[in-house]
């Protein structure tokens, strides 16, 4: 009986982490996508305000790997769901 | 899972801080700016050496890049953040003491007015000649937030001379932001690329 209660705590915090997890990468995600928005934005008004320090290159290259990586969560979990 | 909100606070929180710095280091409250260009990696500031031809390709021979000029003249652009009243360009080259070398940025593009300056002989590094120049930059007309840069060596070809270049350096100075130029210093900076 102790057992099973262990097991379904266990379970309860695997799915909790799972849900963090994603909950995290999605965010990461909406966030650079939006950082990435507005740092393009103010280089188009000010050339090289982001641009001669920091290369926008590299976040797009960022956001690109998140947003594969919250795809794939969404679908494994639809399909877990299922 | 109650912290995340706290969580989420600090990712939304650090690019508005990495913001802040890039402003901040555009706005440059010093008034000092220093652009490197070694010939291995690509700097923000400075382009690379036009046209081809009159440069050679990019040498790298134990992580020293080079690039050789064999035909006058030949051109750069530093990209500035903002316009500045002074400049001290050093520059690192392998040439004959016979061989002329100027360099300068344009005062006026569309006249093609040029502050041609020679370069004088500092000193030798490991192999390198060091070599300073000074410019007064309060009356330049820039294009944009592009300064041309010219690098003149009248007869390089015809005498079959050549210069090579391993490193550049250019200092850029104004007046440091007080209490007294902080609008003035704003304007500028606003105005200096938007307008």
């Amino acid at each position: 009986m102790f057992g099973n209660e262990l097991k379904s705590g266990y379970i309860l915090l695997l799915y909790n982490m799972k849900y963090l997890f994603q909950k995290l990468i999605a965010d990461i995600f909406y966030i650079s996508l939006i950082t990435f928005i507005v740092y393009f934005m103010l280089e188009l008004i000010k050339s090289g305000v982001v641009s001669n320090y920091f290369d926008l290159n590299l976040l797009l290259i960022w956001i690109i790997g998140f947003g594969i990586l919250a795809i794939i969560m969404k679908k494994y979990d639809r399909r877990s769901q299922n | 899972m109650k912290n995340y909100k706290y969580f989420r606070i600090i990712l939304i929180l650090i690019p508005v801080a990495i913001l802040g710095v890039l402003i901040y280091k555009d706005f440059n409250p010093r008034g000092y700016l220093k652009a490197t260009y070694n010939f291995c990696y690509e700097d923000p500031f400075i382009t690379k050496f036009s046209p081809h031809g009159r440069v050679l390709e990019i040498q790298q021979n134990n992580n020293v890049c080079t690039q050789q000029m064999v035909i006058d003249p030949v051109y750069f652009d530093v990209r500035l953040p903002q316009k500045f009243t002074a400049a001290r360009l050093k520059i690192w080259y392998q040439k004959d003491s016979s061989t002329e070398l100027k360099i300068g940025p344009a005062i006026d593009l569309v006249n093609w007015q040029w502050q041609l300056k020679d370069i004088t002989y500092m000193q030798t590094v490991n192999n390198w000649q060091l070599g300073v120049a000074d410019y007064d930059l309060t009356y330049l007309k820039m294009d944009k937030n592009n300064l041309r840069w010219l690098i003149s060596s009248p007869n390089l070809d015809t005498n079959q001379q050549h210069i090579i270049f391993d490193k550049i350096e250019i200092e850029f100075f104004k007046e440091p932001l007080n209490k007294n130029n902080v609008w003035q210093r704003v304007k500028e900076w606003l105005y200096f690329t938007i307008i």
